[in-house]
């Protein structure tokens, strides 16, 4: 058990390096001298180069990644700003907890939404409910998150003004914009839900309940559904990917300083070091929530549990 | 014709696929519908008014017309979803089916690259693509499309090693025909199937992608009439001018709905045990 927890571990700390890799390559192709847009066009040539000798962009690609890398892992210090001089770690400590209250908010709701309307609409396959629940989930997926956030802004911010538009100041701040990405991902979490729900009640073990004359309750809460729980946490995670990048644009809509404004502004700036460090820090944060699901795997399924119990 | 008999029977399909085609007709005939111009040219005697005769989805800040720009939009939106979807799918076929049908290194070594970049969310990965290329519409269109190459390299790999393994393959081996033959003659056909439903789904969320990034600020560039970037103008004027937001909105949401309604139907036509 703590022999699976701390292989997993282990993996994830290789994956650091990786994922550092693929943000630093990509970002490598930024075309023009970073010099040129934050000295301005009237810098001299030795301020040009005292500056790319500073920011080390002088060295060979190789160097650059391998010093980051080790300036991360063991220092934390993920490089300065171009714009403020400052460490940007700082300010990326300072934004990320209003970026992980709303992704794991929604996640919170949109996973209890999404996973027991799933289930109820699998188990009552045909029902109306099961009708009006998968369209209502198609259309949900559907929608536009930053749109149903605009919309819900409109109507109770500015028409009924019971909640606040702007900001991150108080819980009240959170309703709407968790609102507005719970209802898209609770969409897709149900759709999910009720296909996977839908292939376990088909298993032959099931047949062999219901004949066995189990009744239906106690073979979808004990047979079905904890077979069916694994594939939908595995399912969960991948989810929970696209919600945090449903969460950077939602966090536009309502203005809230978080990491997601934090990196577009960045991006606008072209203030490279931010958005390279903001981008490894919430992939970082996604990785972590993946090891959580992983880990709690193996609390959940006999199969893993017993695999590592010799 | 079997598939074509299946989907007719499927109510939100065949409503999906009739906005599609509206959605086409009016894409390739904006121009004679309503002139670009119109939605262009600013006009600061006309700005920020409500639906009327003249303009019947009203005018924004700059005196535009709001129904020739959403018009205009389905051109920009339709064009990114299919275009990206081609792109990333195409990647994807030559990863997918290179990894699935060599197995060994060659496979470890594509499928090992693919789950770290599934580390990164499509959306970081994509902003920062944007981040490094630059906004406009072609580097908008690489950075959405380079964030679904692994989850479709996945699927194809894994399409592609359950027909590797059926006899045809085996025979078609047998007959000396040379393995680049074997995968575009045999394999890349015999997976259309979940392709064909998982490209049409994803039109539909390359378009809420596309119309995301234009939002933030970071997609097409105005004054192009973008859907989202039009709701990014509407949000200014939200108190104002709310009628803005809404037929912007409205076209993405009908855009991605009837490409999910037909992605939908069309895998519950070509998967039959999934309907039971």
């Amino acid at each position: 058990m703590i022999k699976y927890a701390l292989k997993r571990v282990l993996l994830f700390i290789l994956l650091i390096p990786g994922i550092i890799f693929i943000v630093f390559f990509i970002m490598d192709f930024t075309p023009g001298d970073p010099s040129r847009l934050i000295l301005g066009e009237r810098a001299t040539l030795e301020q040009r180069r005292l500056f790319r000798e500073n920011a080390g962009l002088d060295r060979s690609f190789p160097v650059r990644y391998a010093s980051y890398v080790y300036n991360v892992v063991f220092k934390l210090d993920f490089g300065t700003s171009y714009r403020t001089r400052t460490p940007v770690i700082d300010e990326i400590l300072d934004k990320l907890p209003k970026t992980v209250i709303l992704a794991l908010s929604g996640a919170f709701f949109s996973s209890l939404l999404g996973i027991s309307i799933g289930i109820l609409s699998a188990v009552k396959q045909y029902s109306r409910i099961d009708a009006v629940s998968t369209f209502a989930a198609i259309f949900f997926a559907s929608i536009p998150n930053f749109w149903l956030g605009m919309t819900m802004l409109l109507i109770f911010s500015l028409h009924f003004g019971i909640l606040p538009s702007t900001g991150a100041n108080t819980w009240k701040h959170y309703v709407l914009p968790t609102a507005a990405i719970t209802f898209p991902f609770s969409a897709e979490i149900l759709r999910l839900t009720r296909s996977l729900m839908l292939e376990t009640v088909r298993q032959d073990y099931v047949t062999t309940a219901r004949a066995k004359g189990v009744t239906e309750q106690i073979i979808i809460m004990k047979h079905a559904l904890r077979n069916a729980m694994l594939p939908i946490i595995t399912s969960l995670g991948m989810t929970f990917g696209s919600l945090l990048g449903g969460a950077i644009i939602t966090e536009t809509v309502f203005s809230i300083p978080g990491l997601g404004t934090h990196i577009i502004n960045a991006i606008r700036m072209k203030d490279t070091p931010i958005v390279l460090a903001s981008t490894i820090v919430l992939a970082i944060f996604f990785s972590l929530i993946m090891l959580a699901i992983d880990v709690s795997y193996a609390f959940i399924d006999p199969r893993i549990r017993a695999r590592y119990l010799k | 014709m079997e598939l074509f008999d299946s989907l007719r029977k499927n109510k939100p399909a065949v409503f999906g696929l009739i906005v599609i085609v509206i959605l086409v007709v009016v894409a390739i005939f904006a121009d004679m519908i309503s002139p670009y111009e119109r939605g262009i040219r600013q006009n600061s005697k006309a700005r920020l008014q409500p639906p009327c005769a003249e303009h019947i989805f009203g005018t924004d800040h700059f005196g535009r017309d709001v129904f020739t720009r959403v018009i205009h939009g389905a051109r920009i939106s339709l064009f990114i979803g299919t275009a990206t979807t081609f792109i990333s799918m195409f990647v994807a076929l030559v990863l997918g089916s290179v990894a699935g049908f060599y197995g060994g290194i060659v496979d470890e070594a594509i499928m090992r690259a693919i789950d770290t970049v599934m580390c990164i969310p499509g959306m970081l990965l994509s902003l920062a693509v944007v981040a490094a290329l630059g906004q406009g519409l072609g580097n908008l269109m690489v950075a959405i499309a380079v964030s679904s190459v692994p989850g479709f390299t996945r699927l194809i790999r894994s399409v592609v090693i359950s027909i590797a393994e059926t006899d045809f393959i085996e025979a078609a081996r047998a007959s000396g025909t040379s393995e680049f033959m074997i995968i575009i003659r045999h394999v890349l056909p015999n997976s259309m199937g979940p392709l064909i439903v998982q490209s049409t789904m994803s039109i539909a969320r390359m378009i809420l992608f596309a119309a995301g990034f234009s939002f933030i600020g970071l997609g097409v560039q105005p004054p192009a009439p973008e859907w989202g970037a039009m709701l990014a103008d509407a949000r200014e004027f939200l108190r104002r001018a709310p009628y803005l937001m809404f037929f912007p909105g409205t076209s993405i949401l009908l855009a991605s709905l009837s490409f999910n309604l037909l992605g939908d139907g069309l895998r519950d036509a070509l998967d039959p045990k999934l309907k039971l």
